[in-house]
């Protein structure tokens, strides 16, 4: 699966999460700059990004990933 | 099932009903399931809303009768104390202290609730504990009472039997969720670590439907009639075609598959489900089964009615619902035919019809998990439910015969009773308060510990009714709750009434009995209200038709000075 897929998906995952379609994202948005990105939404997150790739994040990853290009970067390291 | 997305959206609908507040008291983190819980229930009809209190305060929630909890007045408190907190604190227990565990644990709970007892009304939900594989001592756990599993499961029991005796405690059965999703599903040990969330985030909405089904209970909603296909459905193959050696019904082969559903079924049966049996046949070929059948384990006597001829289904659910006078919304209908399931769906919108699995292997499973049938009181009058509404089609025949309706009645010999509440009918008199929808005037629902403290009360009288006549005893059929308002009234604030007793006299008989009872504590005066719902239109002008004065705005009032006594068949012990 290619990095843009992956970004896609993980855009898409946050409209619904975050609950706002007209997100605007990029590699380097932050929870900072999304304001429903709290610790509770970001569980949400990492939840439905692992049922959604069949993966597993690392407690390590969950803690330290706070931007999506980073949470493409664990995901694009996990799938095929 | 709804996803933990969908939950989230519930959380955003508006109910137009009573207002539920339910407060959740947890020793890890709870927000997310606060909001599953309160999506959830919306999403069911349900106008919840929840106060999450901060994590690990139980105790100083509910010691402070000025806590947050208190004063957020909740209908509801959810208390979850989650096993993996408890599995810290056993680990750090001396090895001596550990076989006390179980029994300080359940202390600590009985606190907890006695505690709520006495600053709120509140009604209790109890999680039981799921499990921890702890294995420190492999397999010899099992007869060590120093291990954790022996520990955690003696908690699980001593919880049951303690539960017993507290009315206002209803349990939440996490372990059995545990056990349907497994280990792994149910606790997610990255996820605990980093949020303290004891339970997956994909396994709240597990959590969460269960908590809803019970509330859903409480609300008055539970299934009393199972409306059962037979064809592939109760036995194997097509008994018309394959004939009655040629079905698949034993302890053999696929009729096993057969002989376990109609096992569970027969249960619900005994629990005071009523089960029905609507199927496209001949009747006598129908039937031939449960008559001649030897391995068949329900007979014709646990079926309530049985309805087989070649008219389409949904009429057929239509007459079994008329003749058994319960809402349409507490049957549900279980078909392997997926063109019969959608058809009495799209004709019966208010019916519960299972999507049941293709392969009948699947039935008892997939409807075990389906949870449908969640009760919250169990009284023995329950197992007699079947035999109560058979009776009811000897009256119909005795009905058909007679020449006049005064004839019908006379000749069923009836004798009612009237007796204020006693403990061993409170949670008789709580369900009927919780299931009747159509002659009920106010439809306030009672839990059983509600009941108790209300026949406690000096502020209250209370009444309940039972009928019999020459075909059997209808039990307990009627409940008066009277509020003394003044020196010279009283409020009804609960009249209802089983359907099953509609057009006997009974209505008359229970006004005559109230008119004297209210006469003998001294009062003049009685004021009743009915308050309108979207089942009880029967009941609207009771009042008017038993000669009361209408005052408007619903109100009604009967002075008993001149009362002159209603005319009924039905003999009683409330005669002068």
């Amino acid at each position: 699966m290619s990095r843009e897929e992956i970004f896609t998906k993980i855009v898409n995952m946050c409209k619904v999460v975050f609950e706002d379609n007209e997100l605007i994202i990029t590699e380097e948005t932050a929870a900072n700059d999304i304001e429903m990105w709290d610790s509770l939404t970001h569980v949400v997150l990492i939840a439905e990004i692992e049922g959604s790739f069949g993966i597993k994040f690392k407690l390590d990853e969950i803690q330290k990933a706070r931007n999506i290009g980073e949470l493409v970067n664990i995901v694009e390291s996990k799938v095929d | 099932m709804y996803s933990f997305v969908e939950l989230k959206k519930g959380l955003k609908l508006n109910i137009d009903k009573h207002l539920l507040k339910m407060a959740i008291l947890g020793n890890t983190a709870t927000q997310l399931l606060a909001t599953v819980i309160e999506g959830n229930a919306k999403l069911e009809g349900i106008n919840l809303k929840v106060f999450d209190s901060d994590y690990n305060q139980i105790a100083f929630q509910l010691m402070d009768s000025n806590s947050e909890t208190y004063k957020f007045q909740p209908d509801f408190i959810l208390l979850f104390v989650s096993t993996d907190k408890l599995y810290e604190e056993f680990l750090d227990r001396e090895i001596a202290q550990k076989r006390n565990f179980a029994t300080d644990m359940l202390e600590q709970l009985i606190g907890y609730w006695d505690m709520i007892g006495q600053n709120s009304k509140a009604k209790i939900l109890q999680c039981n504990f799921t499990e921890i594989n702890d294995r420190a001592f492999g397999n010899f756990s099992g007869k060590i009472d120093v291990s954790f599993a022996f520990q955690i499961r003696k908690l699980n029991f001593l919880l049951q039997e303690k539960m017993q005796e507290y009315a206002s405690v209803y349990p939440i059965d996490l372990l059995s969720i545990q056990i349907q999703l497994g280990m792994d599903k149910w606790h997610n040990s990255v996820l605990y670590y980093n949020t303290k969330m004891t339970c997956d985030v994909n396994a709240l909405p597990y959590f969460s439907k269960n908590v809803t089904d019970v509330l859903k209970a409480m609300t008055g909603q539970v299934k009393k009639c199972v409306v059962l296909d037979l064809d592939n459905t109760l036995w194997g193959g097509v008994v018309g075609d394959d004939g009655l050696g040629g079905i698949e019904i034993g302890e053999l082969g696929k009729g096993h598959v057969f002989v376990e559903f109609q096992r569970w079924l027969k249960q619900l049966k005994q629990r005071g489900v009523l089960l029905a049996v609507c199927s496209k046949n001949n009747e006598d070929i129908a039937k031939e089964p449960f008559i001649s059948h030897e391995e068949m384990i329900l007979k014709l006597t646990d079926i309530t009615i049985f309805v087989a001829n070649w008219n389409d289904k949904a009429s057929n659910i239509k007459y079994i619902q008329e003749s058994l006078n319960i809402g349409m919304d507490s049957f549900v209908f279980i078909d392997d035919n997926i063109f019969e399931r959608n058809l009495v769906r799209n004709m019966i919108p208010e019916i519960t019809v299972p999507e049941m699995p293709e392969d009948p292997a699947e039935y008892l499973d997939f409807l075990q998990k389906e949870n449908l049938f969640e009760i919250i009181s169990f009284a023995t009058e329950d197992q007699e439910r079947t035999g109560q509404y058979q009776a009811e089609f000897l009256r119909k025949e005795l009905k058909n015969t007679a020449t006049s309706i005064d004839t019908y009645l006379k000749g069923l010999d009836m004798e009612g009773e009237m007796r204020t509440f006693e403990p061993v009918k409170y949670a008789r008199i709580a369900q009927l308060t919780q299931r009747s929808n159509q002659f009920n005037l106010r439809t306030v629902r009672y839990a059983e510990d509600d009941i108790a403290r209300i026949s406690e009360d000096d502020k209250y009288i209370t009444a309940y009714y039972t009928l019999k006549d020459r075909f059997g005893d209808h039990g307990l059929v009627s409940v008066i709750i009277l509020e003394k308002r003044d020196k010279k009234t009283v409020f009804i604030d609960t009249w209802l009434m089983s359907c099953r007793v509609l057009k006997r006299g009974m209505e008359e008989f229970v006004i005559n009995s109230l008119v004297n009872l209210v006469k003998k504590n001294g009062y003049t005066e009685i004021v009743g209200e009915y308050i309108s719902t979207s089942k009880n239109s029967m009941v609207s002008d009771i009042y008017e038709r038993m000669g009361f004065l209408n005052r408007g705005d619903n109100i009604y009032s009967l002075n008993i000075v001149d009362f002159i006594q209603l005319k009924t068949y039905i003999k009683g012990e409330y005669d002068e």
